[in-house]
């Protein structure tokens, strides 16, 4: 089973997103923000990063920052979550894999983590499938099952 | 002490200018209140006006996105300003693992973070067995207030806890706001109460509010706020009534500049008529805006077509303007600031309210009615407006609970219609009360000649 790292300060999100997440078959790795996650980051590589953006402590976007500034982990896909607009989150950090808008689908997600998972991060540019179902989710596309 | 406006219409009034910079508050009261939207509407509000940037610090409370997606349809929320210049964090796990000093040491952190100068607390449970007993509660109050007061910050803690209320004297805060949804029969009303206010005055007591996309508004007592306006002035210019004979029998020519005067009668009894034959003597000079909540603009214009009275000309040339008012749960406090604001934006001299009972049939009536309609007759009177209000009885009794006798005390002239019989000429009206002179006459048969009809 796959391991996925995934940070979220809000409780009640943290613990639906976990559960969403182990249905699908990963285990997962909890953090509650930036800090905590790069702790956890210490250990066993992930095979993808599941980020909020703003969270106490260290946000996803600083997280980000460090994960790619560390060749052991610069390859491991981050998708990012986000209330805010996703101009804000690209102001602090671009160099994420995926964007999700909350508040989500969480078939959407399932399927751009299910993608990033499989494939991998494509470094330079971001992988047209992930921006095609972006794109569907930002426009509020129903999605068909991955 | 620096003051922080908030911004929030109705509320810097009854704060007597704003929060204090420094200072901590309570929002307190039952969940959906409205005590979420104040918080992020002063956020948002700062924001635009000053660039202050706000710390949102949720406990147990709605999750961020769902908060944000509520907060869509509010015209002081931006987008672009989502966690740059309010910044959403939850501070549960925290409060879980830590407790709430570990709240206290997170809100000081991210404040230095991110530069913010103002923060709100969201989700304070005063029944959650977790906090522990109010000493806890009080211990991070006081907490979050010596961190405010450190960092020059303000901060807003918003509290629910079902019918429990923080005790106001043993709390170290520096504000207490408790809001409350009042049920009134079938109909409810939301209040706020500054039960605890350090650095100033207050309006003290309850006020009404309402939420509306543009956010929270409130309504200090109209009675209760202290008096800016010049005096009203005594006049002893006539403003026709268009009776010819109260005309002629008042010796000035009618209404007094700015007098009030109200019309009594049973319902079928002239009251409309004779509001009809005062707002059609309005001329473009001199304006007349005439609320109804029974009869439509077009039935008015109509029914005074009957008696000959340019009802529609007035309407055409701007002179005349006719609010139909639907009968909404407004506040009393509501209704009279919707009436001096429209008389303001109208520029009204004359004004008629058709239909005094539909104020009457508010949940406040009963307790303040009396003083409310001596300070909003007094607003009139010195802006210069000479008004006109019709009252049945029957209605009044029903709606208010009150007399028609006690509120006919606030007005300068009082006249009742009556119907007199066919033997006696049909409806007749009675002229109870005139201030300022004695009138020749005191009784006047009302038939269609008794009206003035001037010229479209």
């Amino acid at each position: 089973m796959k391991l996925v790292l995934m940070v979220e300060d809000e409780y009640g999100n943290a613990e639906v997103l976990q559960m969403l997440l182990e249905a699908e078959g990963y285990r997962v790795a909890a953090a509650s923000n930036g800090k905590a996650a790069l702790d956890l980051l210490s250990g066993e590589k992930p095979a993808a990063i599941v980020t909020d953006f703003m969270m106490p402590h260290m946000t996803g976007a600083e997280l980000g920052l460090a994960v790619r500034a560390n060749p052991a982990l610069a390859d491991i896909p981050i998708l990012m979550m986000s209330a805010s607009p996703e101009s804000l989150v690209k102001g602090e950090f671009s160099d994420y894999d995926a964007y999700v808008q909350k508040p989500f689908v969480a078939a959407g997600l399932l399927r751009l983590l299910a993608h990033l998972v499989e494939n991998g991060r494509v470094a330079g540019k971001r992988d047209p499938e992930v921006e095609k179902s972006m794109r569907q989710l930002l426009r509020g596309v129903k999605l068909p099952p991955a | 002490m620096k003051r922080r406006a908030t911004a929030v219409p109705g509320l810097d009034e009854i704060l007597h200018g704003g929060l204090f910079e420094g200072g901590v508050y309570i929002l307190e009261g039952p969940p959906g209140v409205g005590k979420t939207t104040l918080a992020n509407q002063i956020a948002y509000q700062a924001n635009a006006h000053d660039g202050t940037k706000t710390l949102y610090v949720t406990l147990l409370a709605e999750s961020h996105s769902r908060l944000i997606q509520h907060m869509r349809d509010q015209t002081f929320f931006r987008a672009e300003a989502v966690n740059s210049a309010v910044v959403y964090l939850s501070a549960y796990r925290e409060l879980e693992q830590d407790g709430l000093k570990a709240v206290i040491d997170l809100v000081r952190g991210e404040l230095v973070r991110h530069k913010a100068s103002l923060f709100v607390v969201d989700g304070l449970v005063l029944e959650n067995h977790e906090l522990g007993p109010d000493e806890r509660v009080r211990q991070f109050v006081h907490g979050l207030q010596s961190l405010a007061s450190a960092m020059n910050c303000t901060g807003l803690l918003l509290a629910s806890g079902g019918n429990r209320s923080l005790n106001a004297e043993q709390t170290m805060v520096d504000g207490i706001f408790t809001f409350e949804d009042y049920m009134f029969q079938w109909r409810a009303e939301r209040r706020v109460q500054i039960r605890k206010f350090r650095g100033s005055a207050v309006e003290r007591g309850k006020h009404t509010f309402c939420i509306t996309d543009d956010g929270l508004r409130f309504f200090p007592r109209l009675e209760g706020l202290p008096w800016t306006r010049p005096e009203p002035e005594v006049s002893d210019i006539g403003i026709a009534t268009g009776v010819r004979a109260l005309d002629e029998a008042s010796r000035h020519g009618g209404f007094l500049k700015g007098s009030s005067t109200l019309v009594v009668g049973a319902s079928g009894s002239g009251k409309t008529l004779l509001a009809l034959a005062f707002a059609a003597q309005a001329t473009v000079q001199h304006r007349c805006l005439l609320l109804t909540s029974a009869i439509s603009p077009g039935g008015l214009a109509r029914f005074g077509a009957e008696f000959a009275l340019p009802i529609q000309d007035r309407l055409n040339s701007g002179a005349l303007e006719i609010r139909w008012e639907s009968q909404e749960d407004e506040s009393m406090d509501e209704i009279g600031y919707k009436l001096l604001r429209l008389v303001d934006e109208f520029g009204s001299r004359r004004l008629v309210i058709d239909g005094l009972a539909a104020l009457a049939d508010t949940v406040a009536f009963p307790e303040r009615g009396y003083r409310f309609i001596g300070r909003l007759l007094r607003e009139f009177k010195s802006r210069g407006i000479t008004s006109v209000f019709t009252l049945d009885p029957t209605i009044l009794g029903a709606a208010g609970g009150v007399s028609a006798a006690g509120l006919a005390a606030w007005f300068d002239n009082v006249l009742e219609l009556s119907d007199a019989g066919e033997a006696a000429g049909g409806r007749e009206l009675i002229l109870r009360k005139m201030r300022g002179v004695r009138p020749v006459r005191t009784r006047f048969r009302l038939d269609l000649d008794a009206f003035i009809s001037p010229g479209a």
